[in-house]
């Protein structure tokens, strides 16, 4: 890829009027654009919805009610999956994708950018139905992020709210995937073969693969809950005849696919930012091509490892613990991979890095606990306990989460033009990395010892770990001011980056100035 | 014209459009197919 050899951006011509201020990003159909509206939000939801589990760690602080009453308590733990994984994750993701792939593709913007532009702004829209809630007669959503009926046929005109904006995300995944794939699949640089493609453009060409196949069954099992609660339908109302555990397989074949369309992106920045680092190509390209495919094949065959508890055939119960745990093997493979990867590599340990390598580590503590829980007879004494809460955060928090501030810190020199404060960003990530581990190794123990989730009051028996989680969500929580200090910093002024930025660094992007110009790729590069 | 209009000429006029139209709408058609199939699954 470093045999580019007509691959420089120009910079804003000004053939046409651009709209200045709110116009600007309202009407905006550049890619580069849309990627900083898609991290914008994802930051503003994160805090939001951070906000949210410091008020459920306070309440978790001493056994007893003090902060919130129940109803509340369950408002907060729904809201707080709900936004963290539709409103930060996926959005987050979704802006990596809108600027960095046509920059490593060579492409001069997505293959539809006006349809880009409303898969973004219909977001803000749902972000908005969901908050509203809040204030509501009756509350916001309190039947957990699953939707599970009855609760979620019972409940009030906030659960009607939520299933639009669950909707209305799903629209906007599905048009941000149909763009993804395409420019993908079209606009490749002349030379540039699919697998000569960088990692990152492969997870997310396979994540948006995930998102089209699982997205519409999401939008059918919401649209049949909206028909159960508002025109006599009973398609989940067991005194109707119809029956709740379908519910239950309809959300977790799309559900469990999901986990992976929150980690394979990850995957792939990760695969960006430790080759850099190492200044080492990655190890076993074409494996972790095949890995990410037979993770995202096997991830359909597996929804049921949700619900052992619901009672289902012995036969049924071994299929999907085996099919589980085989997840393990192409997942292995990757991390075997980024090991190699480093390796006798020439080894330095930027902020982006030491996330990277955090990511390593504690990605796979989270993936052995889901082993664990794979085993049909443990699932059932560890389920909806807070074993199963340890288990997941350590993938989305030390997992998805660690790999956008990775990627963050890779590109945002890239971006903005300018570097971020070593520093601070290393401060940033050693409270974030100590702050993680101290809110969620120890709920572990509280798991095994039979603590249920979803509960404002416990057992004086778990207050010790209890205490101790909470102390470390509030350092984990107001680590993260210091990252949006450093990235307003930088957006700000700095040390001028250079095209390169990274001396490791590989792949087109890396060929345009620092920052990024307005348009790039007009002209396609040609790789040989 | 819009602020990116101007990327959206340069991806018609370099010919690495392709079928794009194509491969959009056999995806929006399989993401429908999808969400009816599921919604005929529930009337079983």
């Amino acid at each position: 890829m470093s045999d580019v050899a007509h691959a420089h951006g120009h910079d804003d011509h000004g053939h046409h009027a651009h709209p200045t201020g709110i116009m600007r990003w309202l009407t905006t159909t550049n890619h580069k654009d849309i990627g900083s509206l898609y991290l914008w939000f994802a930051l503003i939801m994160l805090f939001a919805a951070g906000t949210m589990a410091l008020l459920i760690r306070a309440e978790l602080f001493q056994p007893g009610l003090q902060v919130t009453n129940p109803d509340f308590f369950n408002q907060l733990t729904t809201m707080h999956g709900l936004i963290m994984i539709f409103g930060v994750i996926m959005p987050a993701f979704s802006g990596f994708a809108n600027w960095q792939v046509p920059l490593m593709l060579g492409a001069p913007d997505m293959a539809f950018p006006r349809m880009n532009n409303w898969a973004f702004w219909i977001l803000p829209v749902a972000a908005i139905l969901l908050m509203v809630s809040f204030v509501l007669p009756g509350g916001a959503v309190a039947g957990g992020w699953t939707m599970y009926p009855p609760l979620y046929i019972q409940g009030g005109i906030s659960y009607d709210l939520t299933i639009l904006a669950v909707h209305i995300m799903g629209l906007s995944s599905i048009m941000g995937s149909i763009n993804i794939i395409t420019t993908i699949l079209n606009m490749r640089a002349p030379g540039l073969t699919l697998m000569k493609m960088p990692l990152f453009c492969w997870t997310w060409l396979i994540t948006a693969y995930l998102l089209i196949a699982t997205m519409p069954v999401l939008a059918g099992a919401v649209t049949m809950l909206l028909t159960d609660r508002n025109f006599g339908t009973h398609f989940f109302n067991a005194a109707g005849g119809g029956d709740p555990v379908m519910f239950q397989h309809i959300f977790w074949f799309f559900a469990h696919p999901e986990v992976y369309i929150l980690i394979l992106p990850a995957f792939g920045i990760i695969s960006q930012v430790i080759p850099t680092f190492a200044r080492k190509p990655l190890f076993g390209y074409a494996s972790m091509v095949y890995a990410t495919a037979s993770i995202a094949i096997l991830s359909f065959i597996v929804w049921a490892h949700h619900m052992f508890t619901v009672g289902m055939p012995v036969a049924a119960q071994l299929f999907f613990m085996f099919s589980t745990m085989l997840i393990a093997v192409p997942t292995g493979v990757k991390v075997f991979n980024w090991v190699a990867t480093m390796w006798r590599g020439s080894m330095t340990f930027e902020t982006p890095m030491l996330f990277a390598i955090a990511f390593v580590c504690l990605f796979t503590i989270g993936g052995f606990s889901g082993l664990v829980l794979a085993i049909a007879p443990v699932d059932i004494q560890l389920h909806d306990t807070y074993y199963v809460v340890a288990h997941f955060h350590y993938v989305l928090v030390s997992g998805a989460l660690f790999s956008i501030f990775a990627g963050i810190y890779y590109w945002l020199p890239k971006w903005t033009g300018h570097m971020y404060d070593e520093t601070l960003g290393k401060w940033h990530f050693w409270l974030s990395v100590i702050g993680m581990n101290i809110v969620f190794f120890p709920m572990h123990f509280l798991g095994l010892a039979g603590m249920p989730r979803r509960i404002p009051d416990y057992a004086l028996q778990f207050t010790e770990f209890n205490q101790i989680a909470t102390v470390g969500a509030f350092i984990f929580g107001f680590s993260q001011l210091i990252f949006l200090w450093v990235v307003l910093k930088t957006i700000k002024g700095g040390v001028k980056a250079t095209t390169k930025v990274w001396e490791g660094a590989e792949g087109l992007e890396w060929t345009v100035p620092s920052p990024a110009p307005y348009h790039t790729f007009e002209t396609a590069p040609v790789i040989k | 014209m819009s602020a990116g209009g101007h990327s959206g000429v340069a991806c018609v006029n370099d010919k690495r459009g392709g079928n794009k139209y194509l491969t959009a709408a056999l995806l929006a058609l399989f993401a429908l197919g999808l969400f009816l199939f599921t919604l005929f699954t529930g009337l079983r």
